[in-house]
C-alpha cells in the first residue's frame, strides 16, 4: 500500500504539478484542483503507471487520496 | 497628426517572440539585425532542423505547474503575452470589467505538437489510452478562451484564421469591436508553435522553408537577391486596444493609435500569392481610405517579407507601385523568422515601438535587394526618423491579405 501511495504522490506531483505537502491523505481531488477533464487526464495516467483498468467515474471529486490509494490497491491486487 | 474619433489606442504590448521574452528585449533584438534562426536540437531528422525559438523561459513559474502543463505552447505563450500586455496597460484581473472586455487572437496550427503526441500515442498503445486534453489543447479557439480565462474577461471571444495573416485579422475585428461599442477594451493579438515534424514536412515538401541548413543566421533574408524561402518560427504577440478618449480618461499612457484596416482576398492560388499583388494593395488601399490618409502620409511600413521569392516579389511589387520610395521599408522576419499566424501581431507591436522610439529596425541579412525590388529598405542598423504614418501589411496561404494603419501618439 505504502508504495503505492509513494508511487501515486510522485504521480500528482510530477505530471499535475501539485506540490507534494497538499497530497495529503485526507486531501479530495476537488481540493487538488483536479476538474473534470483533469481527473479523466489522471484516470489514463493510472491505466498507464498502474496497468489498471480505471475510469473518470472511479474519480468523483470528493474522492480522497486515501481513498484513491486504496481503490488502486485493490485493483492491483485484482489483476 | 490628430487622433480621429475612429481611432483606437493601443495602450498596452506584449511579446514572447524567437526575439525575446517581454518588450524591451525584443525592441534591443530587433534593432540589432541579429537573426534568431539556429540548429533546433527538437528537429533533429526533420525536414528542416533549423528553426526560430522563443528564448528558454521557466512555464512553469510564469504560468503556475498545475496550469502549464494543461496548455500546448501556442497557449502558453498567449497567456505569458497577455499578462505582459495588460500590465503595461496598467490592468490586471481586479479592475477589468469582465463583461466589457473581449480577447480576439489569430492562429492557424492549433496545438499540433499536443496532436502530433497524442497521435503517436494512439498508434502505439491504442484509443483509451489518448489524453482528454488532446482536443482542448489542439483546438485552436481555445486560446481565446484561456486568455478569457486567465483575466476573466467575459466579453465576446474568437479566434480569426487567416493563415499568416491572422494576426492583423485579430487587431483589425478587435478594433472593429470597440469601434461598434461592444466592447470598451479589447485583449487582441496572434500566437503560433507548430514547429513540428509534420507540419515542418509539409511546408518543406511545398517548397516554402529555407534549406540553408549549414547557415541558419543567414536563412532569413527577406527582399535579398539569394532569400530561397522563409524560417519557421514560434511565438506570440498582444495588444490591448481601447478608445483614446477612455485611455486618456483613466490617465493610461497610448503607444500609439490603431488608425485604419483593411483586407481583401487574391482568389487566384491554394498558396501563391498573385504575383502582380493586386490583392496586398487592395488590402493597403482600404486601410489607407479607413484611416481616412493618403499613400503620401505613409513614412513608415513594416512588410510581411518572409524571404520567400515569390512573396517579397509580389510584396515589393505592390508597395512600390503604391507608395513608391517615400516610406521606410523593413522586415523584422529577417530577426524573428517566419511566426505565421503571430506575425502580424508581434509586426503591429514592432511598428508601434518603431514610431514611439523614432527608429525603423533593419532587415536582417538583406545585402542586396532582389532583381526588380525598388523599395527604400532599411539595411545594416535602425534608421532614425519622426515617423507618423505606419502601415503592417499581412498576407497568408488561401490568398489572405490584411492591413493595419498605425499613428503615433
Amino acid at each position: 500500500m505504502s508504495s503505492i501511495n509513494d508511487r501515486l504522490s510522485a504521480l500528482i506531483t510530477a505530471k499535475f504539478g501539485v506540490p507534494s505537502a497538499e497530497i495529503k491523505p485526507e486531501a479530495t481531488l476537488e481540493q487538488l484542483d483536479f476538474d473534470s477533464l483533469v481527473a479523466a487526464e489522471l484516470a489514463v495516467t493510472l491505466q498507464d503507471e498502474f496497468d489498471v483498468q480505471i475510469g473518470e467515474d472511479d474519480l468523483p471529486p470528493e474522492l480522497t487520496v486515501a481513498g484513491l490509494v486504496e481503490l488502486l490497491g485493490s485493483k492491483v491486487v485484482a489483476a | 497628426m490628430a487622433p480621429t474619433r475612429f481611432d483606437v489606442a493601443v495602450t498596452g504590448l506584449g511579446l514572447v517572440t524567437p526575439a525575446g521574452v517581454g518588450i524591451a528585449e525584443n525592441w534591443d533584438r530587433v534593432c540589432s539585425g541579429i537573426s534568431a534562426a539556429a540548429h533546433d536540437p527538437t528537429l533533429v531528422g526533420a525536414a528542416v532542423d533549423f528553426s526560430c525559438r522563443v528564448p528558454a523561459f521557466d512555464t512553469d513559474a510564469l504560468l503556475g505547474p498545475r496550469t502549464a502543463w494543461r496548455l500546448d505552447r501556442f497557449a502558453q505563450l498567449a497567456i505569458v503575452a497577455a499578462r505582459e500586455a495588460l500590465a503595461d496597460a496598467g490592468l490586471d484581473r481586479s479592475t477589468l470589467d469582465g463583461p466589457r472586455v473581449g480577447v480576439v487572437l489569430g492562429n492557424s496550427l492549433g496545438g499540433t505538437t499536443t496532436f502530433e503526441q497524442q497521435h503517436g500515442k494512439l498508434l502505439a498503445s491504442g484509443h483509451d489510452r489518448v489524453s482528454p486534453l488532446l482536443v482542448p489543447m489542439a483546438m485552436v479557439n481555445m486560446v481565446a478562451g484561456y486568455v478569457a480565462i486567465d483575466c476573466g474577461a467575459t466579453g465576446p471571444s474568437l479566434v480569426t484564421a487567416t493563415a499568416c495573416a491572422s494576426g492583423t485579422t485579430a487587431i483589425g475585428t478587435a478594433r472593429d469591436l470597440i469601434r461598434s461599442g461592444a466592447c470598451d477594451i479589447v485583449i487582441a493579438g496572434g500566437t503560433e508553435s507548430a514547429l513540428t515534424p509534420a507540419v515542418l514536412a509539409g511546408l518543406s515538401q511545398m517548397g516554402a522553408l529555407s534549406g540553408r541548413r549549414d547557415d541558419p543566421g543567414a536563412a532569413s533574408r527577406p527582399f535579398d537577391v539569394d532569400r530561397d524561402g522563409f524560417v519557421p518560427a514560434e511565438g506570440a504577440g498582444i495588444l490591448v486596444l481601447e478608445r483614446v478618449d477612455d485611455a486618456v480618461a483613466r490617465g493610461a499612457r497610448i503607444r500609439g493609435r490603431i488608425s485604419g484596416f483593411g483586407s481583401s482576398s487574391d482568389a487566384h492560388h491554394a498558396t501563391a500569392p498573385d504575383p502582380t499583388g493586386a490583392g496586398v494593395e487592395r488590402a493597403l488601399v482600404a486601410a489607407l481610405a479607413d484611416a481616412g490618409l493618403g499613400t503620401a502620409d505613409v513614412d513608415h511600413v513594416n512588410a510581411h517579407g518572409t524571404s520567400t521569392p515569390l512573396n517579397d516579389a509580389m510584396e515589393a511589387r505592390a508597395l512600390y507601385r503604391l507608395l513608391g520610395e517615400r516610406p521606410a521599408v523593413t522586415s523584422t522576419k529577417g530577426v524573428t523568422g517566419h511566426t505565421l499566424a503571430a506575425a502580424g501581431a508581434i509586426e503591429a507591436a514592432y511598428t508601434l515601438l518603431a514610431l514611439e522610439h523614432g527608429a525603423v529596425p533593419p532587415t536582417a541579412n538583406l545585402k542586396t535587394s532582389g532583381d526588380g525590388i525598388e523599395l527604400d529598405l532599411v539595411t545594416g542598423g535602425p534608421r532614425r526618423g519622426a515617423y507618423e504614418v505606419a502601415i503592417n501589411s499581412s498576407s497568408g496561404f488561401g490568398g489572405h491579405n490584411a492591413a493595419l494603419v498605425i499613428t503615433a501618439a
